[in-house]
């Protein structure tokens, strides 16, 4: 029956394109070491960012990695992700997830204009702008 | 030597007509060209913009609209925006940026009649706990030069123990009030999360940033709380409530305080100097009048992970908006939209804002929301709630800020995570959004240690009145560097 589950896990993800399906072997693999970890009582795993994953993250965060920064920033990571694999051993089920320190609804005001135009100002810290626009590389052919 | 002078003392003096703050303020302007290059403490100084606001504070002094602060001088950390001033956040990316208007607190302090001396160094985006990734190079503790400060407040905690400044401002996020004031022997307090205005601050992790004052002794800091709290609905999480005066309860006894002492503060990889530092502070403030009760926070180990995938997830979405635009940083020639996004990025942010940038998206992304970010936000709880459980059997806890006193530089910036596991002690206040502060209380292997007080939501003045007492009956807070007296 679980097997049945994770097929249509899988394709669910699969369906999404190939960015979704890493994420969802990431999620197997932590779903397995997790489980290793409350069967075998296993202290640590060693979680290892590869090359392919860098790139993947370097395409998230919007953040070049040239090719010979690669191996220092997987190693880097990876001990992050590493001290990220001591919350997985904790049992938190039954415990809602905490967004905020104060659980108070959001404030609310009335739709009217408050700012006044000051876009000169604003742009006049841009790097590039023109007729008041903000000018970037040729985007349309 | 007006340096030497207690704010109060300051005050009273400016009041009284026998200094001005045209004086006062060039006189902090002449230390600061004399040992700043030393200390690389400030990012930049603004001598006429001082002495214009000084000019201003005497005529108030003059016409009797001045209040207790007005006059005298204060250093803003460079997080704060400041109408005019370059921001930069002690980052590449911000090194061209003038902020086109001020932050609350600028504009609370201004108000207050503070001339602003300049802006402090600190590491980038407030991302640290050393100073050392600051963009301007590390600022360096006035106890001893081959120490850090702290950090991410680092400059402001310098320059106020170095003499640089009578009063300074400071953010925390995970720390980065309290484990600078300690590292650097002055006072500092975060406040409830809530309590101060966020608008204009540069945002790192914006459930957990909260702003707050850094000086000498907590009654400065109660007077410059009070200034610069003040509902704004221009940040959306600033609560809307009446702020009580910060500064009433100083004068309290502590007799009947409930002092929880938690064992899992005093555990493993903690200094032995510092432990004693801390024990005999609690001694203290029991002859004070308090009683101790042992308290337990079991999940205290899980805050450190927690708190490394939620503000790494906070800051990868805030800092977002520096994509080479609309202001800082743009890379030369990008060939196309995306170039100038991930070069723009890639050349402007240092190494470890880039690393809790990418860490957070990773940890955002899809396939890893449920397994790091919820699975986060649900030990945030159990935190959050160790704490609360606590606080019904006691009225603050104490403990030590950080596991150990100022490190050397180049110490830990090889390894990021040796670095994340010293906030042991700051990061679960700031996961649950309590109020903390560090008070100095003494020395170990010859640099400042502070006691870490830490309190139910809005019980600033009852830590203010605690830090109080206790500076009473010590002389930690006065204590200065031979070479800054």
């Amino acid at each position: 029956m679980k097997a049945v589950l994770w097929y249509f896990i899988a394709l669910f993800f699969a369906r999404r394109g190939p960015a979704y399906f890493r994420g969802f072997l990431r999620l197997l693999s932590v779903k397995v070491v997790s489980r290793a970890i409350s069967n075998f009582q296993i202290g640590s795993v060693e979680v290892s960012i590869g090359k392919s994953e860098v790139e993947y993250i370097s395409r998230l965060a919007m953040i070049d990695v040239a090719d010979d920064e690669v191996e220092q920033v997987s190693a880097k990571l990876s001990k992050v992700l590493d001290l990220f694999a001591q919350m997985e051993a904790v049992n938190t089920d039954g415990v809602e997830p905490m967004a905020h320190p104060h659980e108070v609804a959001q404030r609310l005001r009335a739709d009217e204009i408050t700012e006044t135009d000051q876009h000169e100002k604003l742009q006049s810290v841009a790097p590039a702008t023109a007729q008041d626009m903000y000018l970037v590389p040729q985007v349309i052919e | 030597m007006l340096h030497t002078l207690s704010v109060k003392q300051m005050s009273e003096k400016l009041h009284a007509g026998e200094i001005s703050s045209v004086e006062l303020t060039q006189h902090y302007l002449d230390r600061i060209s004399q040992f700043d290059p030393e200390l690389n403490a400030y990012v930049t100084v603004t001598p006429e913009l001082a002495l214009e606001m000084a000019r201003e504070a005497d005529e108030r002094l003059k016409n009797g609209t001045a209040g207790v602060l007005t006059g005298i001088p204060v250093a803003h950390k460079d997080i704060f925006c400041t109408d005019g001033v370059k921001t930069t956040c002690s980052s590449k990316m911000l090194d061209n940026f003038i902020a086109p208007y001020d932050a609350h607190v600028v504009t609370l302090l201004k108000k207050a009649g503070m001339p602003i001396l300049g802006k402090t160094n600190m590491d980038e985006f407030a991302m640290g706990s050393s100073s050392e990734s600051s963009y301007y190079g590390p600022t360096k503790n006035p106890w001893d030069l081959n120490a850090v400060p702290g950090g991410s407040s680092g400059g402001a905690a310098a320059v106020v123990a170095a003499n640089l400044a009578p009063m300074a401002t400071g953010t925390d996020t995970g720390g980065s009030i309290r484990q600078p004031a300690s590292f650097c022997g002055i006072t500092g307090i975060k406040p409830t999360y809530g309590t101060v205005s966020r608008f204009g601050i540069i945002a790192y992790a914006s459930s957990f940033d909260q702003a707050g004052p850094m000086s000498r002794s907590a009654e400065e800091s109660a007077w410059m709380l009070n200034a610069m709290s003040e509902f704004d609905s221009r940040d959306s999480t600033c609560l809307d409530m009446e702020r009580p005066d910060f500064a009433a309860n100083l004068g309290d006894s502590l007799q009947g305080l409930k002092v929880g002492v938690p064992a899992e503060y005093f555990g493993e990889g903690l200094d032995p100097e510092v432990e004693k530092v801390v024990k005999d502070a609690i001694a203290e403030i029991e002859k004070l009048g308090a009683t101790t009760v042992p308290v337990s926070l079991p999940n205290k180990d899980l805050a450190v992970p927690s708190y490394y995938v939620l503000a790494p997830a906070e800051a990868s979405s805030n800092l977002s908006r520096y994509d080479g635009v609309r202001f800082g940083y743009r890379c030369e020639n990008p060939t196309d939209l995306q170039d100038l996004y991930k070069r723009s990025r890639a050349e402007g942010f240092g190494a470890e804002v880039k690393r809790r940038i990418m860490v957070g998206a990773y940890a955002l992304s899809a396939g890893y929301y449920d397994a790091y970010y919820l699975k986060a936000q649900r030990l945030r709880r159990m935190v959050r709630d160790d704490f609360t459980n606590a606080f019904e059997q006691c009225d603050v806890i104490m403990g030590p800020v950080a596991p150990t006193p100022a490190f050397n530089i180049g110490e830990k910036t090889d390894d990021p995570t040796s670095m994340y596991l010293a906030d042991l002690y700051t990061i679960p206040v700031n996961l649950g959004g309590f109020p903390g502060m560090s008070v100095p209380a003494g020395f170990a292997n010859g640099r400042p240690v502070g006691l870490h007080i830490v309190g139910p939501y809005f019980s600033e003045a009852k830590l203010l009145n605690i830090g109080h007492q206790f500076q009473q009956v010590t002389d930690w807070h006065k204590q200065t560097p031979a070479q800054y007296q």
